[in-house]
């Protein structure tokens, strides 16, 4: 699903080159769920951004479903956000101005999906999550873990084959952690949704079944994860 | 998805209210403004566009040609409608009005007695060229009968309420006339205006035609499809053909000769629905508009526009990097980038309709007060005009795309990136942009309020400059001719203690003056001048100085003598004035050829007795005891404070001596200020919006200021800590806002200057345009920035840096 052949990214400062991704080689296939650790500037965070599209990479290869992601227009990597990549935030980034329901809604609007059809897509999704009652609060009059939630709710809602999380639990605690990773793995086995996730958490990565680690912008060991 | 950019939109103007409030106010305001010089502009070049042949229609005028200087006409000799009818095929038809709006008549139906202005007179086929509509009688034939009158609706009103106007006789200047017909009045929107109308054939004047003086409103229908320059290149034969034999007749010399020594008729048609804006002659029949003016409301309305619209654009980059998140966010979900343009343009489209719903509410309120400034009667005919709606309609939409593009462009470039590593910044690009914007905005301000200095500076020169007479105190009376005997009223006013002096004269300063021509005994060369008649006390009245020679005298017998001012003595080259011998030569009421020898007594200074457009021309001033001599008006002198109670006296003395009339009188120097009303609304106009125009943009710094001190917060938060003070910062805020101003100023200055040394060019006597009218525009611009932008300073200064510095 996923290969990516010595991706570098750094930034140039006068003489020096500061390589934040270094000659990262890495496949993911489908179906997998994926943690990636490491301390603290080890370009984790950038990692994830290159596989959602939202950077480029400043030398090397990516492949998504045999497609170079690296030759994609601006509109064709839209076009796979708006199909293929889901994205939960560690600070949820739901809009402000916008209800549960409408926030969830947005992504079906981008794909032009029929009204009728998009009422009982959210209507699902809100019943699967068990935010009904929600619906009309905005983000402000909610926990953290219910906005994240309704974050993780808006990714799902366009059944992306890939969902990317940054840190999806850094801002919540224990217990509202533990729902969103079961959510998660739930996702992951039932649906066969792949998942990527950042977390700094060895627990959080324990819901997984493959860690990555890294340290200063390279992988240092990456095997499937052995849980069950 | 429309609705859902609605609701985006409204849900975030609803959060930031502060940012919508200022946009929203600003927007209004000047699309406020920007409708209400439309109505204007619109009102402006409506003018006579209503007459069913309108297209073929032209008024003939006379640009009058004289060894020295050139005057221009309106009206035209009344011989040349009729032969000119004749000799050209491809004049169709011609028709006369006749008529001088500053000569007053009194009309008398029964007991009611009322003072008319509007008294013109028309040949028959008059409404066959101009299709004015009919309430009662016939329009062909109403003028063939002498003795009978058309009214205005209103007129018709005013006089006989509700009985039938039509068959009644009322009594104009003491001859009865029959009404015969009730005519629509005249709408605003024509050059043209007259309340009542008379058959030319009682006017006796017109029995021998006439090619050489002044006296008609000429118009001419041409065939349909004629170019107006072949039937102009035809006419100066006509001219030849008639008045070269009648200049021969009255000079004594030839037409070539005449035009050889510099003198000259050209005649050009002027398409009826532009006399309005293009036309200002002498005598026209109101005074007309000014196509310079409608320009400069244009471009106001549209700078005034761009203001407000340079105040969204501002803000909404300002903004950007709170709308970055939502931006980002929107493209992570799949957005493209023409949903993010879309969303933008759908907010600020709907902040401009929000905004033109309280400019109709501005307008509605500030009409009656902007129509009082600009003598109009405008109105903005939500419902009365179909055209209106559409027309707003368009209006939101235009605005709303043209202030929204930029931004929707510029915000909807960020990056997702930025977000998704939470933090943004605003990039020095949109800086450089903002603060151009800013300078564009003071620039204009500042070319405004030069504006409004420099129109003010010329209209109070104008009202000090020296006219060679005095017009303070000095009340006139007219229509001498009701006053029974005028020595004896004469005498009960010198009676009047607070009367110092008083005398008669045929018109006053600013009125009509009518055309002398003398030659010097067995010369050929002529000179052509302006004329009226004086009595004996007219230049001690008038406070005029006679720097040769003497001034009519009760003493002498002053029938055959005249006075020059002393341009005409120079334009005549006479190296001895006094004593010197004019001959004029005029045709009688019966065609006969006068000659009569007058001898100079006197050169008068030159005083202004026209507008000061103009330079002062050559002048000749009779006796009122000769032949040409008559009185019309009387300027009385005084000497009070209690004016209230000099007037009281003088209309007692009135009703004594004219029992019955209406006594009427006015100011010199108000009548002389009435001269320059265009320049004076256009002036006060012009104030009116440059101070809406300084108001929007500092709406706009307003805002900026806002948003710049917030985004300083904690840098402001930082240096109160390390010890700056109160006023290190708000010296800190201001600087760059200063700065921005400054480099309006230069920008504003050859700007404005250029563009005001074009407008004083109108006047013959000028002010001078002073350092001090800009630097004073400078610095009031300045001013007002920095107070709008104080207020934010001293506010975030004030700030206790543990506030701000608590979030981190």
């Amino acid at each position: 699903m996923i290969k990516l052949t010595n991706i570098d990214k750094y930034l140039d400062k006068k003489f020096q080159r500061t390589y934040i991704l270094k000659d990262i080689n890495l496949e993911l296939e489908q179906g997998e769920f994926a943690s990636i650790m490491g301390p603290s500037g080890a370009g984790k965070s950038t990692l994830l951004n290159i596989l959602g599209f939202l950077d480029d990479a400043n030398s090397g290869e990516y492949h998504f479903f045999d497609e170079p992601v690296h030759n994609l227009s601006e509109k064709q990597k839209s076009q796979y956000h708006k199909s293929h990549i889901g994205f939960v935030f560690q600070a949820y980034h739901l809009i402000d101005e916008l209800t549960v329901y409408e926030n969830i809604e947005m992504p079906l609007l981008y794909r032009k999906v029929k009204g009728s059809e998009r009422k009982g897509m959210v209507a699902e999704i809100l019943d699967r999550f068990n935010i009904v009652a929600k619906k009309d609060l905005f983000p402000h009059q909610l926990s953290g873990g219910q906005q994240q939630l309704v974050g993780v709710a808006r990714a799902l809602i366009g059944s992306p084959k890939l969902i990317l999380a940054d840190e999806p639990t850094g801002n919540l605690h224990s217990d509202q952690a533990t729902e969103i990773m079961e959510l998660f793995q739930k996702l992951n086995k039932e649906e066969g949704v792949t998942i990527v996730q950042v977390t700094h958490s060895e627990k959080m990565a324990s819901y997984g079944n493959r860690i990555i680690k890294m340290k200063d912008g390279m992988l240092l060991e990456n095997f499937p994860h052995m849980a069950d | 998805m429309l609705k859902n950019y609605l609701k985006i939109a409204f849900r975030s103007l609803r959060k930031n209210k502060a940012y919508t409030i200022i946009n929203v106010l600003g927007l209004s305001f000047g699309l406020a403004c920007c409708i209400m010089i439309t109505l204007y502009v619109q009102e402006e070049t409506s003018y006579d566009t209503f007459y069913e042949n309108g297209d073929n229609i032209y008024r003939m005028v006379l640009e009058r040609k004289y060894p020295n200087h050139v005057s221009y006409y309106a009206i035209i000799p009344g011989g040349f409608s009729e032969v000119l009818a004749e000799e050209i095929s491809e004049v169709k038809q011609s028709t006369r009005l006749i008529g001088f709006s500053n000569f007053s008549a009194i009309v008398k139906y029964e007991d009611k007695v009322f003072e008319e202005y509007y008294t013109f007179s028309a040949d028959s086929n008059f409404f066959s060229v101009l299709d004015f509509d009919f309430v009662q009688g016939d329009p062909s034939s109403a003028l063939k009968n002498p003795n009978t009158v058309i009214l205005t609706q209103s007129t018709a009103t005013k006089y006989f309420g509700n009985e039938n106007p039509v068959g009644k006789n009322i009594e104009v200047n003491g001859n009865p006339i029959e009404v015969v017909g009730v005519m629509e009045d005249i709408p605003e929107n024509s050059h043209i205006k007259f309340d009542f109308l008379s058959s030319s054939t009682n006017l006796g004047f017109l029995n021998n035609p006439n090619y050489i003086s002044f006296s008609s409103y000429t118009y001419l229908e041409l065939e349909p499809g004629t170019n107006k320059d072949e039937v102009e290149a035809k006419i100066p034969a006509v001219v030849e053909k008639y008045a070269s034999s009648q200049i021969e007749q009255n000079l004594g010399i030839s037409y070539s000769e005449y035009q050889a020594a510099g003198n000259g008729y050209v005649y050009t048609l002027q398409p009826i629905s532009d006399i309005h804006l293009i036309s200002n002659l002498e005598s026209e029949i109101k005074p007309n508009g000014n196509i310079m003016y409608v320009y400069i409301f244009i471009s106001i309305g549209a700078f005034i526009l761009l203001l407000a619209g340079i105040n969204f654009v501002n803000l909404a980059t300002a903004k950007s990097a709170e709308r970055a998140q939502e931006v980002g966010l929107r493209k992570v979900m799949g957005s493209e980038r023409k949903h993010l343009i879309l969303q933008f343009l759908t907010e600020s489209t709907f902040i401009t309709f929000v905004s033109l719903i309280l400019g109709i509410a501005v307008i509605q309120l500030a009409l009656p007060f902007f129509n009082n400034l600009a003598g109009k009667s405008l109105e903005l005919g939500l419902l009365s005009n179909t055209l209106t709606i559409p027309a707003l309609i368009f209006i939101v939409l235009f605005v709303g795309v043209l202030a929204g593009l930029y931004p929707a462009f510029y915000i909807s470039s960020l990056q997702p990136i930025e977000v998704v590593k939470g933090k943004f910044k605003s990039n020095s690009k949109g800086k450089w942009l903002r603060n151009g914007l800013v300078v564009f905005q003071f620039s204009i301000s500042m070319i405004l309020i030069s504006g409004t200095l420099v129109v003010y500076n010329q209209m109070e020169f104008i009202q000090n400059k020296k006219l060679g007479f005095n017009k303070e105190n000095v009340l006139v009376l007219e229509r001498l001719n009701v006053v029974n005997e005028l020595d004896s009223f004469r005498n009960a006013l010198m009676n009047i203690t607070q009367v110092t002096s008083v005398s008669t004269s045929s018109t006053m300063p600013g009125g009509y003056f009518f055309g002398s021509q003398f030659q010097k005994p067995g010369e050929s060369d002529v000179l052509t001048t302006k004329s009226l008649s004086v009595d004996d006390y007219y230049f001690e009245t008038m406070d005029t100085k006679i720097t040769e020679g003497r001034a009519f005298s009760e003493d002498f017998n002053d029938s055959l003598n005249v006075i020059l001012n002393e341009t005409a003595v120079k334009t005549f080259g006479l190296e001895n004035p006094i004593g010197a011998t004019l001959t004029t030569t005029n045709p009688d009421q019966n065609g006969n050829i006068l000659s009569i020898d007058y001898t100079v007594i006197g050169v008068v200074d030159d005083f202004n007795f026209e507008s000061l457009r103009t330079n002062v021309t050559p002048l000749a001033i009779y006796s009122n005891e000769s032949q040409v001599g008559f009185a019309t008006f009387m300027p009385i002198r005084f000497e009070s404070s209690n004016i209230q109670q000099t007037v009281a006296n003088i209309e007692e003395t009135w009703e004594l001596y004219a029992p019955g009339e209406p006594f009427l009188y006015s100011f010199l120097d108000s009548d002389l200020d009435r001269m320059y009303k265009s320049e004076a609304v256009s002036g006060t106009l012009l104030a009116f919006f440059s101070i809406l125009a300084i108001i929007i943009a500092c709406v706009g710094l307003f805002g900026l200021a806002a948003y710049m001190a917030f985004q300083r917060t904690k840098e402001i938060g930082v240096r109160k800590v390390l010890g700056a003070s109160v006023a290190g910062i708000i010296i800190l805020l201001s600087k760059e806002f200063t700065k921005l101003v400054g480099v309006s100023f230069i920008v504003a200055v050859p700007v404005s200057w250029y563009l005001m040394n074009n407008w004083l060019d109108n006047f013959a006597y000028q002010t001078e345009l002073s350092v001090w009218t800009f630097l004073l525009s400078g610095i009031l611009a300045l001013g007002v920035a920095l107070l709008t932008v104080s207020w934010q300073s001293v506010k975030a200064a004030l700030t206790n840096p543990v506030n701000s510095l608590k979030s981190e």
